[in-house]
């Protein structure tokens, strides 16, 4: 598909090389074309952060072992890649958390008892076109445990032409069970340079927005990609910075009506997506007082950068740092919305006081 | 493409393949069913991965091609239509489908044909698919809806044991056998190949219970005078049966069906262990009347775990015997319903699910059945009198209501 992606493979995956490189020694083909790859494991588990490129990775490893040109897979020519391609492969199947309507529903979805027993059925009979039938099982972390205990034979031990993919958040999200049978990649964040490349090359960004937006992404190419798809993706990024800034400025009463009006925003992906920016924000900060700004992510606010840098201490920044960090976490389980965003906001550093 | 047909064969053919349509799929092109034109006949396909139908109906082509066009769309606008010439064009540019017959006009957005999954046929009216090699046989159409009426409902719908889902096809000698169980009941029914029609080695696999029960529904349109080519892959991963149309030209007709099943690629239970050798009470009853005490006692059993009580009492002197059913429901009351019987043997007292009786009992066609028990704690096997060659065997657990 593209000759420069991953190195020496085509892979259609940009970065996570080392992982590339291991799942394709894992199917070439021992001894002459043709043959059964002797390397090949059961089942795979691929773990990472959202939108790192975990799906992807798994998609193109399965086009790659379904590819009928075993020499060159995935050649990205043949009918089977053509296939994977347009989500058409019959030999391919994605299971994704449901909600409780029976539609996909990755955030709060769950991998239910009804689709372990489909898959069970499934792997029970033979391929329709190709010599292997691939199960891509996204967000496991989102499995039912019952989802996860009927399966644990299927993983263990599947017939010879299944070969099973898992995506995760992060091992220690899963049971033990399920990860002791599998074979565990943990992806690293993609090197900001690959996704500038990857956003220039094949999404046709210009290069100073692919520069920005590399630097943004930390390292998750499918955010990067996101945010350029989305009309209003980086001017709802400056406007939130100039919230964030105004904030810094303004005293309590201004601070506890914002916290007010977010809590009854209700709108949770926003909110983490405002944090997320936040830690991105006071992280080049510090990074500013420590005299390294040109390693900061907010490339085009330099200036601002500096300045809140100078006005503010160093241990102040990283203290809020973890308070942030902190209500992060409390707001991902049962805690009440508007007290922990009363603490984030009245904790955040003030340049005014900094003045007086 | 442009082809035409009659609208009562084309909903014909669609409603045919459409029970192959999966309804959930995450693949965009399974809710699709493929239209091929070809050789004068159109062809029409739909998979869900697991079973794939394979229609042809008469038509005519003045221009060759294919398209994929959603299932549930095409099948109800196509039946709404008046009986009468349908006109298929394709724009080959935009992939859409028009559809013109008597004052209606439909144009179909579709997914190319070339990403629909491959399915094998026969090759005897195709020759671009590949055509299917593998062991071929000859069966009888009405003989084998009448086996596997006998024997799928028997089959588990448990999905997480897939291999009781199956049912077990065997052929030995020069019988065929086929047998399902849940677990609860078991249901063998085999019966007698002719020399030239048996596959020529012994072979055993296990096919989809959903897939005969569909194979069964299709041949009941089927010329009887036909018979039914099945063909097992060599790799024995797929079954295909070929199933020939009515020859007459009346409307509402297709030309043939292929229906191509994955086989469930496991080792069946060896049932011929829980097949009881012998029996202590024989049981000779009428089978509708069996059939009647059994639904009537059925109304009360059904608030009760659906359990009935047999009592089996033999007949004094010349007189006949006697079978006793007995269901109580703890709210609603209770019934006993009396038959005569032929008994041999000593009397004795077992408890059925009803439901499994009702079931095995409404696929009998003979008048006389026979119930063969040892003790109450033992299953019970039912078979009818006089199926000549064929054999029908029934077991079922009993149930141990508490006393």
């Amino acid at each position: 598909m593209n000759a420069t992606l991953a190195s020496e493979t085509n892979w259609p995956v940009y970065g996570h090389d080392w992982v590339v490189q291991l799942l394709q020694r894992a199917i070439a083909p021992t001894g002459e074309t043709g043959s059964a790859p002797a390397r090949l494991g059961h089942a795979y588990l691929f773990t990472g952060p959202q939108q790192v490129g975990k799906t992807t990775l798994a998609r193109a490893f399965a086009q790659a072992l379904l590819c009928e040109n075993s020499d060159r897979a995935p050649c990205g020519e043949c009918r089977s890649c053509r296939l994977m391609a347009h989500g058409n492969h019959p030999d391919f199947r994605l299971i994704q958390p449901l909600n409780s309507d029976g539609e996909p529903d990755r955030e709060n979805g769950l991998l239910r008892v009804e689709q372990a027993a489909g898959i069970i059925r499934d792997v029970s009979t033979s391929p329709m076109e190709g010599r292997y039938k691939v199960f891509l099982i996204q967000d496991f972390q989102r499995a039912h445990p019952h989802f996860a205990n009927k399966l644990l034979k299927t993983l263990e031990e599947p017939p010879a032409q299944v070969v099973l993919a898992l995506t995760a958040s992060d091992r220690n999200s899963l049971l033990p069970t399920i990860v002791s049978r599998c074979q565990v990649f943990d992806l690293r964040p993609v090197d900001a340079a690959v996704v500038a490349l990857a956003l220039r090359q094949q999404w046709d960004v210009d290069a100073e927005q692919a520069e920005l937006l590399a630097r943004l992404a930390s390292g998750r190419l499918g955010w990067a990609v996101e945010q350029q798809t989305l009309p209003d993706g980086l001017d709802q990024r400056t406007a939130e910075l100039e919230t964030l800034w105004r904030l810094v400025g303004a005293n309590r009463i201004e601070r506890m009506a914002f916290a007010a009006s977010l809590a009854s925003n209700r709108d949770n992906r926003r909110l983490f997506g405002m944090l997320a920016l936040w830690t991105t924000w006071w992280r080049d900060v510090m990074l500013a007082q420590a005299g390294a700004l040109d390693a900061c992510s907010n490339v085009d606010c330099k200036s601002e950068l500096q300045r809140q840098a100078d006005a503010l201490s160093d241990a102040e920044v990283r203290r809020y740092l973890e308070t942030l960090n902190r209500i992060e976490g409390y707001l991902h389980h049962t805690v009440n919305t508007r007290l922990a965003l009363d603490v984030l906001l009245l904790q955040m550093p003030s340049l005014t006081t900094h003045r007086v | 493409m442009r082809v035409s047909c009659l609208q009562e064969n084309l909903a014909k053919g669609l409603s045919i393949v459409g029970r192959a349509v999966s309804s959930r799929s995450t693949l965009p092109v399974l809710g699709n069913i493929l239209i091929e034109a070809k050789n004068n006949q159109l062809r029409l396909a739909a998979t869900n991965l697991e079973i794939a139908i394979n229609c042809w109906i008469g038509a005519k082509v003045e221009e060759e091609g294919a398209i994929t066009v959603p299932a549930r769309l095409l099948g109800e606008f196509v039946n709404s239509l008046p009986p009468e010439p349908i006109d298929l064009e394709l724009s080959v540019r935009t992939q859409t489908l028009n559809l013109h017959c008597a004052r209606y006009t439909a144009t179909m957005k579709g997914i190319d044909a070339s990403e629909f999954p491959i399915i094998v046929t026969t090759g005897a009216d195709n020759d671009e698919a590949p055509a299917l090699e593998g062991t071929v046989m000859e069966l009888n159409a009405a003989g084998l809806r009448n086996m596997i009426d006998q024997v799928a409902f028997a089959a588990s719908t448990d999905e997480s044991r897939p291999t009781l889902t199956g049912v077990e096809v065997s052929f030995k000698k020069d019988r065929l056998s086929m047998a399902a169980t849940d677990g609860f009941r078991l249901s063998v029914r085999s019966t007698h190949l002719g020399e030239s029609n048996g596959p020529g080695e012994d072979m055993t696999v296990i096919a989809p219970a959903r897939s005969l029960g569909e194979l069964a529904r299709i041949s009941a349109d089927a010329d009887d005078d036909r018979p039914v080519q099945v063909i097992i892959t060599p790799t024995r991963n797929q079954i295909l049966f070929q199933i020939w149309g009515k020859r007459d030209d009346g409307r509402g007709n297709f030309h043939s069906v292929e229906l191509v099943s994955q086989l469930i690629d496991a080792r069946f239970p060896d049932y011929n262990a829980i097949i009881p050798k012998n029996y202590n009470t024989r049981t000779v009853v009428d089978k509708a009347e069996f059939l009647k005490a059994v639904r009537v006692a059925y109304l009360f059993a059904r608030d009760n775990n659906n359990i009935i009580r047999l009592s089996v009492t033999p007949g004094e002197g010349d007189g006949p015997g006697q079978l006793q059913l007995m269901a109580t429901s703890a709210e609603m009351g209770d019934a006993v319903n009396i038959i005569d019987a032929l008994v041999e043997g000593e009397g004795m007292e077992i408890a059925f699910n009803a439901k499994y009786l009702i079931d095995v009992l409404s696929q009998i066609d003979q008048t006389q059945v026979v119930l063969e028990t040892t003790q109450g704690t033992r299953p019970g096997a039912i078979r009818p009198l006089g199926m000549g060659e064929d054999e029908f065997l029934h077991v079922i657990m009993p149930m141990q209501p508490p006393r």
